[in-house]
C-alpha cells in the first residue's frame, strides 16, 4: 500500500483486506502443514499427521475457541516466539467467520465425520433402536462392514507406544459435534457418545 | 530419491543412458533385482500382509497429458518405511476402450503386470492402499485388488480447501464469493506489482524502510493450494 501511496496511485487493496490476508492465512497455514507432513516419503508421519489433525479439529476449526493470528512477516522476520496473537471467533472479519464454519464442515465431511456416532455408520437405524422411549444398542459389537471408513490412520497411531491409551481418539470423539436432526429418537448427544 | 532434474547433472546422464541403451536396460535390471531382494526379504519377515500401495493419476499440466504411477511401501527387518516407484506409464485409454469395459477395469490390468514381474502376490503381500477419491482409482484398489483403502490425506486437504475458499477453476462453482473475491484482489495486485518496474521498485523501498528486508511477492495458479498459502505470506 505504501509503495502505491509513494507513486501516488490509487490503492486497490483496503486495511480490511490487510486483516482478511492475516487471518486467512491463519487457517490456511496449519491446514497447509498438514498436507506437507502427510506428502512426505521415506518418514514415518502418520502420528505426526495424526496429532496435526487432531489440534486442528479442536483448535483452529473450532468456532468455540479463538484463532492464534500467524502474522507471515513476523515468521519470515524470525521473531514468532513473541506471545501470540489470539482473536476471538466472534472479533473475527464476517468472511473469515463464515469461511472458518465452511473449513470445518468441509473437513468433517471427508474426514472428522469418521468420528461421529450416527454419520459414521452405514445403517445407524439398524444400530441405534430404542423401547419404550429408552435408548437402545440393537448391536452390541459392530463389524467393520457397519462402518463407513477403515480407522487405519487411529489404528497406527495406536499402535506408536505414548498413545496406546486412546486419549487423543476419545478427544476426537467428544469433540464431535452432533446435529440435534442427527440423533436417533429417544437418544441423547449425552448417550450416544458413552 | 530426489532428482533435481534442471540440473546439469540430470541432463548429462540422461544423455548418457540415452546414448547407451545397454547400460539403461542394465541399470533398470539392477533396480529390479534391488527392489525384488527387498520384496523377499520383507515377505520372509513378516507373517501377514506388509504391503502398502499407491495408485496415482497424475495430469501434466503443460502437456495435458495423464500419467498412472505405481508406488510400494514397506518395511523389512532390516530397513524401516522404504518406498519404490515401480513404474510410470502414459494414460490414455481410446474412446472404444473405455466404452467397452469400465475404466477400473483399464487400471487394474496395468498394475497387474506390475506386480508380476516385480513377484509380488496380491493377495498375499498387499495389505492398505492410498489414491485419490477418484472412483475409478478407488474400486481398482478396494475391490479389484481388495486392498485396505484409505482417502490420502494431502488430496483430501486439497479438496476441502477448494470447496471452503471457493476459488475452483471455474468462479462460477464458488460457494463463498467474499473469499473468492478476496483472493482474486490479492492475486491481481501481486500480478500488477510484479509487471511494473515502477511498482516494484517503490515496492522494494516500502519493505526495506518498514522491516528491513526484502521479501518476494509471489503468485500461483488459483488450482494449487499450497502455493496459495505463499502467495498470502
Amino acid at each position: 500500500m505504501q509503495a502505491y501511496r509513494k507513486l501516488n496511485r490509487p490503492v486497490p487493496l483496503t486495511d480490511m483486506d490487510c486483516t482478511l490476508c492475516i487471518e486467512f492465512y491463519s487457517m490456511i497455514e496449519p491446514v497447509r502443514a498438514v498436507q506437507i507432513k502427510a506428502q512426505a516419503m521415506q518418514t514415518f508421519v502418520v502420528v505426526d499427521v495424526y496429532v496435526m489433525l487432531y489440534s486442528l479439529y479442536t483448535i483452529v476449526l473450532d468456532v468455540s475457541k479463538p484463532l492464534e493470528l500467524i502474522i507471515p512477516v513476523r515468521r519470515q522476520l524470525g521473531s514468532e516466539d513473541l506471545d501470540p496473537v489470539l482473536r476471538s471467533h466472534d472479533v473475527l472479519q464476517p468472511a473469515t467467520r463464515e469461511t472458518r464454519k465452511l473449513l470445518g464442515k468441509a473437513m468433517s465431511k471427508r474426514y472428522f465425520k469418521r468420528y461421529h456416532p450416527i454419520l459414521a455408520l452405514r445403517q445407524p437405524k439398524k444400530i441405534y433402536g430404542n423401547k419404550l422411549g429408552r435408548p437402545m444398542l440393537l448391536k452390541n459389537v459392530l463389524e467393520e462392514t457397519n462402518f463407513k471408513f477403515l480407522y487405519l490412520i487411529d489404528a497406527q497411531s495406536m499402535l506408536y507406544p505414548p498413545m496406546t491409551s486412546g486419549k487423543i481418539l476419545v478427544k476426537l470423539i467428544n469433540a464431535t459435534n452432533i446435529d440435534r436432526l442427527d440423533i436417533p429418537i429417544g437418544w441423547t448427544q449425552e448417550s450416544l457418545q458413552k | 530419491m530426489v532428482t533435481d532434474r534442471s540440473s546439469a547433472t540430470y541432463r548429462g546422464r540422461w544423455n548418457e543412458v540415452n546414448q547407451h541403451p545397454q547400460a539403461s536396460c542394465r541399470a533398470v535390471h539392477t533396480c529390479e533385482k534391488i527392489i525384488i531382494m527387498s520384496l523377499a526379504e520383507a515377505r520372509s519377515f513378516f507373517t501377514i500382509k506388509y504391503l502398502l500401495l499407491y495408485l496415482d493419476l497424475i495430469k501434466n499440466k503443460m502437456s495435458n497429458q495423464k500419467y498412472l504411477a505405481l508406488r510400494v511401501c514397506f518395511n523389512t527387518s532390516t530397513k524401516f518405511n522404504i518406498g519404490y516407484n515401480l513404474a510410470v506409464r502414459r494414460f490414455a485409454p481410446t474412446t472404444d476402450e473405455r466404452q467397452a469395459e469400465q475404466l477400473s477395469t483399464i487400471l487394474h490390468e496395468w498394475p497387474s503386470g506390475i506386480f508380476e514381474e516385480f513377484g509380488i502376490k496380491v493377495m498375499f503381500d498387499v495389505l492398505t492402499s492410498t489414491s485419490d477419491s477418484g472412483s475409478n482409482v478407488k474400486h481398482t484398489l478396494d475391490i479389484l485388488i481388495d486392498a485396505w483403502w484409505e482417502w490420502c490425506i494431502s488430496h483430501l486437504i486439497h479438496l476441502a480447501l477448494t470447496e471452503t475458499f471457493g476459488t475452483s477453476i471455474d468462479p462460477n462453482n464458488s460457494k463463498n464469493v467474499d473469499a473468492c473475491c478476496f483472493f482474486q484482489r490479492i492475486k491481481k495486485v501481486i500480478e500488477v506489482v510484479n509487471k511494473s518496474e515502477y511498482l516494484q521498485g517503490a515496492f522494494e523501498e516500502a519493505m526495506l524502510e518498514l522491516l528491513e528486508t526484502y521479501l518476494k511477492l509471489f503468485n500461483s495458479p488459483q488450482h494449487r493450494w499450497s502455493s496459495t498459502a505463499l502467495v498470502l505470506e
